[in-house]
């Protein structure tokens, strides 16, 4: 079963514009979306930055609490 | 009008938390939360520094940069072609739902906490300062430095369990229950359960 909350997700149609991408979709949003923690956060009502990934880490651009030098 | 205040009755203040509960959720569109609150406050460095990475990800070339080496971290690199394959940059990214309340209203909200405990107090017609944290209490853990250090080996434990709970008692005892949140039912009846415990426990004991 799919991600119930694939269509708000901003992250979900960005997996799919990059081939490499698709592997994020595979393994989170369509197998084990209950494991994303993008949708944990949703579920908790929380506000999803669009920075985190499913796994939790933030995307490495700059990193929350990563001083700018 | 000050008798009808000597104490707040269940059926006056579990409606109103059930209004308040299900009103925030509807206009804020976040379950309340007194630490979660208190947590947007203290974290309003991180959250500006989070706002930065926000915006860095505007940037469609540093979004790609960014999600070719986070795939690689996390699947290897045999999952993402050679740099230098040209593929189409994503668009940016943004945030989905309402954003979140700015840090200054969370203070508002914990302020008016403190506002409504004087007004209910005062209603109650015995609004006075005090040091005093009971009879019970004095007895128990005594008076002045170790009643003091008590407080606040009790406030870092709070602290600490709140932080590694992910909420409080008013987040997960009245949001995440309200929700039935299979997380906040378990938290709640184990941080409720253990002192209903501790207490039977002293109360044996000392």
């Amino acid at each position: 079963m799919a991600c119930p909350m694939m269509a708000d997700c901003p992250l979900f149609p960005m997996f799919g514009t990059q081939a490499f991408l698709r592997v994020w979709q595979i393994n989170y949003c369509e197998a084990a979306y209950q494991k994303c923690v993008r949708f944990e956060m949703a579920s908790e009502g929380c506000h999803v930055p669009p920075t985190v990934l499913p796994n939790g880490k933030h995307l490495p651009v700059l990193q929350p609490g990563r001083k700018e030098k | 009008m000050s008798e009808w205040f000597t104490a707040w009755p269940w059926w006056v203040g579990g409606p109103v938390f059930g209004v308040l509960v299900v009103g925030y959720w509807k206009l804020v569109g976040f379950p309340i939360g007194t630490s979660g609150s208190l947590g947007r406050v203290t974290d309003v460095v991180s959250d500006r520094e989070s706002a930065k990475a926000e915006a860095a990800l505007e940037d469609p070339d540093a979004l790609a940069a960014a999600l070719r080496a986070a795939t690689m971290e996390q699947f290897g690199a045999d999952a993402v072609p050679a740099a230098g394959s040209t593929t189409p940059p994503p668009a940016a990214l943004t945030s989905t739902g309402r954003p979140p309340l700015p840090w200054t209203a969370h203070l508002v909200f914990l302020l008016g906490m403190g506002v409504g405990g004087i007004v209910a107090t005062s209603l109650r017609g015995n609004l006075q300062l005090t040091t005093s944290l009971g009879q019970s209490h004095a007895t128990i853990f005594g008076t002045g430095i170790s009643a003091a250090l008590v407080l606040l080996g009790a406030g870092i434990l709070i602290g600490f369990g709140t932080r590694m709970g992910g909420g409080c008692s008013s987040g997960h005892g009245l949001s995440g229950c309200s929700r039935l949140q299979p997380g906040s039912l378990i938290g709640t009846g184990a941080f409720f359960g253990a002192a209903v415990a501790i207490s039977f426990l002293i109360e044996r004991v000392l």
